[in-house]
């Protein structure tokens, strides 16, 4: 990355989290990560790990794979293009128009037709897949039997059994394995869940996870291709809206509550995008933990007026991360002076008074809250995602709990589409539990 | 055009006003504090609060001194006239 890149950090200097803002480069955040300071951080987010010898890394080469080099594929490219440890040697893929774009930043890579060979080539040490989700199974069983290190796009796969699989074909073969979770490395995720595991905002007691969108998802194809290009719309090749969105959403709540729901309802239908998908593009879900506390999911892809959010309810404040904000239930009354002066003007001007009345609702909140990091996030976590990954590859130290939290944002938005199809009830399978959080894996069954 | 003097003595006596108004204020301001509940770390937190008001208090003030000044004149003038 570029020296030239910056974020900015909060350091938290009184126990009511009054933030100095400092602005500091990826280098030297990358340094702190080894102070005391920085070490809370990895205590809600162990994953940073992944950056705790990045000094010793220097002048390593990670020789990278893409399989499947669509837009996503691309975009990841962009960041990996940047960083002087990482090089895309080869790419895969069966759209040619994917691979002359690809191309066009990587001119030098090797371009295979089939995932087989590009497995089979020994100058690459990991690879990138980023296809239709129908196809992540297959070539991430092949990828970590190959012995190579894996980033797999997120949903991990199309059955929670499938994502079983390879997080078990993960821990026998003991190559690395990242999934793309990408607010994991966001920087305001990263410090509000610090303050949430702190008890900044009291006990979280509610969390209401949304995405609205207003487009149809689909993309220009010839009708031969059109499966293909529109993968996404398709119920034999995605999940819909829970594996392409809920899934990132879903992985806030059971990070911030530190606990996984056991059980999963819904209800899925197209109401508006009435063009021959397969897809829901209206779902509601409600996840339910085992202490009553609710996690609700929707998805509705004809209205955007809401945008996308995690609100996390706590007892003390709220916490919108996507806004990058968060608010206490309380505030700080103004000064007693400005209240004095305030009740003067109202006594002088306002009309006869009246007594409130008892059944009067509570109106939303109207406080401006304040800002977790800064007024404009400048990153969604992406590129230090796979810096992360880049660094974990050369250490070949898989940072802790990175794919744990990622299982279950797979399995959370694979359970929830079941509970949309058959509904009813779902409950969270024994035999795909893993030892993590509040699940204990029964290896009888 | 006449030039304006203002002497330093002048100058002292406006001091003293706008000290006077400054105290005002925030004798004001320990009212509020008993009043609407405060902090007594207000009685310096507001200071700002309580310049500003005094600023305004002491503007008002000038004004109507003003006001006041300019029709004594006029009257003591015409009775002046009239002897």
């Amino acid at each position: 990355m570029d020296d030239g890149d910056f974020f900015t950090i909060f350091v938290s200097v009184n126990e009511h989290e009054v933030m100095e803002k400092a602005s500091i480069t990826r280098r030297e955040f990358l340094k702190n990560l080894g102070l005391a300071g920085a070490g809370v951080l990895m205590a809600s987010s162990p994953w940073l790990s992944a950056f705790a010898e990045s000094d010793k890394t220097s002048g390593y080469k990670v020789k990278i794979g893409i399989i499947g080099p669509g837009s996503r594929g691309q975009f990841l490219m962009s960041f990996l293009t940047k960083n002087p440890k990482a090089d895309i040697v080869a790419l895969c893929d069966i759209y040619q128009p994917s691979i002359d774009e690809a191309l066009k930043m990587v001119p030098k890579a090797k371009v295979y037709r089939d995932y087989r060979a590009l497995l089979d080539d020994p100058n690459v040490d990991a690879v990138v897949i980023t296809t239709p989700l129908d196809r992540h199974y297959e070539m991430a069983l092949a990828a970590l039997d190959a012995g190579k290190d894996l980033f797999c796009e997120k949903a991990l796969c199309y059955t929670l059994a499938q994502c079983y699989e390879v997080y078990q074909k993960h821990l026998s073969t003991g190559r690395i394995l990242f999934v793309g979770q990408q607010r994991l490395f966001d920087p305001r995720y990263i410090k509000v869940m610090k303050m949430i595991h702190d008890g900044t905002f009291g006990s979280i007691n509610a969390i209401r996870a949304y995405w609205y969108r207003n487009n149809n998802w689909r993309r220009e194809a010839p009708p031969e291709l059109d499966e293909l290009r529109n993968w996404r719309l398709y119920r034999q090749h995605s999940k819909g809206l829970m594996t392409e969105l809920a899934c990132h959403q879903l992985q806030t709540g059971t990070w911030a509550l530190r606990q996984i729901p056991n059980k999963v309802m819904g209800h899925g239908a197209i109401t508006y995008w009435k063009d021959g998908r397969t897809v829901y593009d209206n779902i509601s879900c409600i996840y339910v933990f085992d202490n009553g506390v609710k996690m609700t999911y929707d998805s509705v892809i004809s209205n955007k007026f809401y945008g996308l959010e995690e609100k996390i309810l706590g007892s003390k404040g709220t916490v919108e991360p996507e806004k990058g904000k968060y608010y206490f239930e309380e505030t700080e009354p103004a000064a007693a002076f400005i209240r004095l002066i305030n009740d003067i003007e109202h006594d002088i001007f306002d009309a006869v008074p009246f007594a409130g009345t008892s059944w009067e609702p509570e109106s939303a909140n109207e406080n401006k809250g304040e800002y977790i990091l800064g007024k404009s996030p400048k990153e969604d976590g992406t590129s230090l995602m796979l810096d992360a990954f880049v660094e974990a590859v050369i250490s070949q130290k898989q940072p802790e709990r990175v794919t744990e939290e990622a299982y279950y944002s797979s399995a959370l938005s694979l359970l929830g589409h079941q509970a949309l199809e058959e509904e009813r009830v779902v409950t969270f399978p024994d035999e795909y539990k893993l030892n993590y959080l509040n699940h204990v894996h029964n290896s009888i069954l | 055009m006449k030039d304006i003097v203002i002497k330093k003595q002048r100058i002292k006596v406006e001091f003293y006003i706008f000290l006077a108004c400054v105290v005002a204020m925030e004798l004001l301001n320990v009212y509020a504090i008993v009043v609407e509940d405060g902090k007594w770390s207000e009685l310096f937190m507001s200071l700002g609060y309580v310049c500003v008001a005094a600023a305004v208090v002491y503007v008002v003030l000038a004004v109507v001194r003003l006001v006041v000044g300019f029709v004594w004149h006029k009257i003591a003038a015409k009775g002046k006239k009239r002897e």
